[in-house]
């Protein structure tokens, strides 16, 4: 009874949303009752956010984490909400440069990350690049400047933590380089140097990979190192498949043995790579699985489940794959007057994908296409949904949204 | 009464003036009515060139971003790109490039380069290169420079004529990039100047600079200038005029940066009409349109109609407007010379130039949709979602259809009522977006970074 308890508690912690796209950067949920169709009236709740953001909340206990921008960046923010309600908590504002970006793009496109003790965020501009650490009831504790960004379309990658690190990647137009901070201190650990330059911006999140017998590694996604590894307790770069030659938006995905990851550029994407893990220094040759050049996302991180492979492009076609071999299985349209660039997630057999319409989509993770369902969100979106539970929550351009729960 | 036979005449020399191989396509659009027909035959249908090579007469490098399509003409082949793979390596950095090629082997003959403007990415957008599409004219070559230079060159080996500089001369501010492609019909060249709005205020810094044109083309002196559009450009103006005949009397239609279409007395630039292609937008509060859609499509002359979209370039998917209007009427004729159009649900944003075949308009809405819609009636009769944006524009030869979309697939259909998809061939490597064309019975398809010659092999 009490190991049956405890083995529950430790899966609900696994299943935190704590980092954008949940899981490692999965985008999958374990979730089973988060509802399938739903009117406005069906919102939890609906809470204005002040300035605008494109980023997902991320939740810890009862509480609720996001970044958002007011004053054309001058002011970043940090909100802690309530999940039962929405009400905020508390809220952090951060005084900045603003800067030029994508006119699509926010200037708190970046998702915050939280431990058990610690929240922690990344606001860039010109001169700065400032990660910051709260305890949770809003104190904060640490704040680290990595120096200037230089971007053409501006910021997009959110920190990440593993153990006793905060993983940061900056791959930028200017001096580029993954850090690892000392989730405790703010101090960094180790920066490794990357190859950056003119639009070589990369805006994916990492995700971590553990594997008996070898080192734990962080997986990133950019146009120069294409899908590369660095060891985690060192920064020394592992391996890289360089399979890409455009801009990378999306982020990287662990999916069995391989890693998947988009490159695209203005109207679309234009190469969905799937790399086996492994090997030494650059591994371009022996170790792409696959690639895919038709039909494939430019912004939205495909999600894997255990032998398939969906993704939406950003023009909102709907796609299935086989996961071991890339063969496509089927290509469908969502809706043809909108675009997409939150990215899907898989929640109980299904996937939903919100438009920047504001309609979140639902349909079928399965061999044959099944548009389930269309559901209001009550604004236009840029963000990817968190799962909590039997909750769903979305940011919209200025709203945060609740949808499920009792 | 007179017309038939006058009709048949006109035909019969037309027939007789064209050499037998086929027809150059010397401009954006081919023809000065910019309607993507042509009378080639026996072009090929399927073509491969990753695996093995099928059909494929030649390929050249390019640069790494080719936004303009090719013009074909004397025995060359001309095309707008960047300097990415540079053809002269004591020529770096970031140039717009104008290469120009031998049509029957792909030999690189010269290439014109443009330094970036100095104003940075405000005016002239990091790396776009070259967009603009030439125009030649017997040994001439008209094209706008990334400078918003109207540039007239010898076409055998490039050699200056005469430079137009909009910005110097004119007061022209383009927004971040210069793209119109040029028109030249009797003595006079047309072009867009590009004026556009500032990248950072917002708004006209210069109203009154001109953004339609005509010059004479020998001399390059202004013969008249416009700036309809005033403070009203929403962006940028990166569209090309059209040139054609409606009951007897000739006119140019200049895509507006206000989502307006003016039609001129081609001579005089005497203003013949004017259309809001963004009258079914409603607007918001502060009286600004639900839309960025704009003109940059071009107008396309069909007997007395110009059929034209409303669109931007990447970033919406949203809804759009195809129409055609009734270009016999004068003055603000947006409420009296609308003949159909499909909006809202019924067409999305497009960039795309349509064909207009046998009663028929083949158009491409920018998430993908190719359309066939009835030109009388404006009823869409089939459609094929390519399931991939599209900027591109088709073109119709020897009853086939060509459409190529953002992964570089180009299908074929047959022309006609009933939809029949004859071939869908693979995106050509280092093609994505753009349109096709056909000179001589070869097509010609520019990509990213490549340019193919496709023929018939045997």
């Amino acid at each position: 009874m009490l190991l049956a308890s405890f083995a529950l508690l430790a899966d609900a912690g696994a299943q935190e949303w704590t980092r954008f796209r949940g899981p490692n950067g999965s985008g999958v949920s374990d979730s089973k009752s988060v509802p399938v169709t739903w009117t406005e009236k069906d919102f939890r709740w609906r809470v204005p956010i002040p300035g605008e953001s494109h980023c997902q909340p991320v939740v810890s206990g009862d509480k609720l984490f996001l970044t958002s921008a007011i004053e054309q960046g001058k002011e970043r923010m940090l909100l802690c909400l309530n999940k039962a309600d929405g009400k905020e908590l508390w809220s952090k504002k951060v005084a900045m440069a603003t800067y030029a970006k994508h006119k699509l793009n926010s200037f708190a496109s970046s998702s915050p990350a939280v431990d058990k003790d610690r929240v922690y965020a990344a606001f860039v501009s010109s001169e700065q690049f400032l990660v910051k650490a709260w305890d949770h009831s809003g104190k904060e504790l640490w704040t680290e400047d990595l120096g200037a960004f230089k971007a053409q379309h501006g910021h997009g990658s959110s920190p990440v933590v593993f153990e006793d690190r905060l993983v940061l990647t900056n791959d930028q137009d200017g001096e580029s380089f993954i850090a690892a901070l000392d989730t405790k201190t703010g101090k960094v650990a180790w920066k490794s140097a990357r190859r950056g330059g003119d639009q070589m911006t990369a805006y994916g999140t990492p995700c971590i990979l553990e594997r008996k017998g070898a080192p734990t590694q962080v997986i990133t996604s950019s146009q120069t190192h294409g899908l590369s590894s660095l060891d985690l307790k060192t920064g020394a770069p592992l391996w890289e498949a360089k399979v890409f030659d455009k801009r990378a938006v999306s982020s990287p995905v662990l999916a069995g043995d391989l890693v998947i990851g988009t490159c695209g550029q203005g109207g679309g994407g234009s190469c969905l790579a799937a790399v086996k893990i492994g090997g030494n220094g650059d591994v371009t040759s022996s170790n792409v699985a696959y690639t895919i050049r038709q039909v494939v996302p430019y912004v939205p991180t495909p999600v894997a489940t255990a032998d398939r492979l969906f993704w939406v492009t950003d023009g909102g076609v709907a796609n299935c794959a086989e996961l071991a071999t890339g063969k496509v299985l089927w290509s469908e349209r969502l809706v043809d007057k909108t675009i997409f660039y939150g990215s899907p997630v898989a929640i109980d057999g299904k996937l939903y994908i919100v438009s920047q319409k504001g309609d979140m989509f639902v349909f079928g993770a399965s061999d044959s296409f099944k548009l389930l369902s269309k559901n209001p969100m009550g604004e236009g979106s840029h963000s990817t949904p968190c799962v909590d539970g039997d909750r769903l929550y979305l940011k919209t351009f200025t709203h945060l949204v609740c949808v499920g729960g009792k | 009464m007179n017309r038939a036979p006058l009709a048949v005449a006109g035909l019969i020399l037309l027939l007789a003036a064209s050499p037998s191989r086929g027809d150059d396509w010397p401009m954006l659009g081919g023809r000065p009515d910019r309607n993507l027909v042509c009378a080639e035959k026996g072009l090929p249908v399927a073509f491969e060139a990753e695996k093995q090579q099928k059909n494929v007469k030649w390929a050249v490098n390019l640069g790494k971003t080719t936004y303009g399509t090719p013009a074909v003409a004397g025995g060359r082949v001309f095309v707008g790109t960047n300097n990415e793979q540079p053809r002269d390596p004591a020529l770096k950095g970031d140039k717009g490039v104008l290469m120009c090629f031998a049509e029957a082997d792909g030999k690189f003959l010269w290439q014109a380069v443009h330094a970036k403007l100095e104003t940075g990415e405000l005016e002239d957008a990091a790396f776009i290169g070259l967009c603009s599409t030439p125009c030649i004219a017997g040994d001439r070559l008209y094209y706008v420079s990334n400078r918003a230079e109207l540039i007239c060159c010898s076409a055998q080996d490039g050699k200056p004529v005469w430079t137009l500089d909009f910005r110097k001369e004119l007061g022209v501010s383009p927004h971040q990039g210069s793209a119109s492609s040029p028109l030249v019909v009797g003595d006079l060249v047309y072009v867009v100047t590009g004026h556009g709005s500032d990248f950072k205020k917002h708004k006209v810094l210069n109203p009154k600079a001109p953004s339609f044109v005509a010059v004479n083309r020998s001399t390059g002196k202004l013969v008249w200038q416009d700036s309809s559009p005033g403070d009203r450009i929403f962006a940028g103006q990166w569209g090309s005029p059209s040139y054609g005949v409606v009951e007897g009397k000739a006119q140019v239609a200049f895509p507006g940066g206000d989502g307006w279409l003016y039609a001129f007395e081609p001579e005089t630039g005497k203003l013949l009409w004017k259309f809001n292609c963004k009258a079914h937008e409603k607007l918001d509060k502060d009286g600004f349109p639900e839309t960025p859609n704009q003109l940059v499509a071009t107008p396309v002359y069909a007997g007395h109609r110009v059929i034209i979209a409303t669109g931007i370039d990447t970033d919406t998917n949203g809804p759009g407007c195809l129409r055609a209007i009734d270009a016999r009427k004068s003055g603000d004729v947006t409420r009296t010379a609308e003949l159909w159009k499909l909006a809202g649900e019924e067409f999305a944003c497009s960039i795309s130039t349509v064909a207009v075949h046998e009663g028929l308009v083949y158009a491409v809405q920018f998430p993908g949709m190719f359309d066939c819609i009835d030109l009388e009636t404006g009823k869409r009769i089939w459609q094929h979602d390519m399931l991939s944006t599209a900027f591109g524009s088709p073109l119709v030869a020897d009853g086939k259809a060509y459409v190529r979309n953002g992964d570089g697939e180009v299908l074929v259909f047959q022309t006609g009522r009933e939809k029949k998809l004859l071939a869908k061939n693979a995106g050509l490597p280092g093609v994505e977006n753009g349109s096709v064309v056909a000179a001589n019975g070869v097509l010609f398809v520019a990509g990213r970074n490549k340019l193919y010659a496709l023929a018939e092999t045997k």
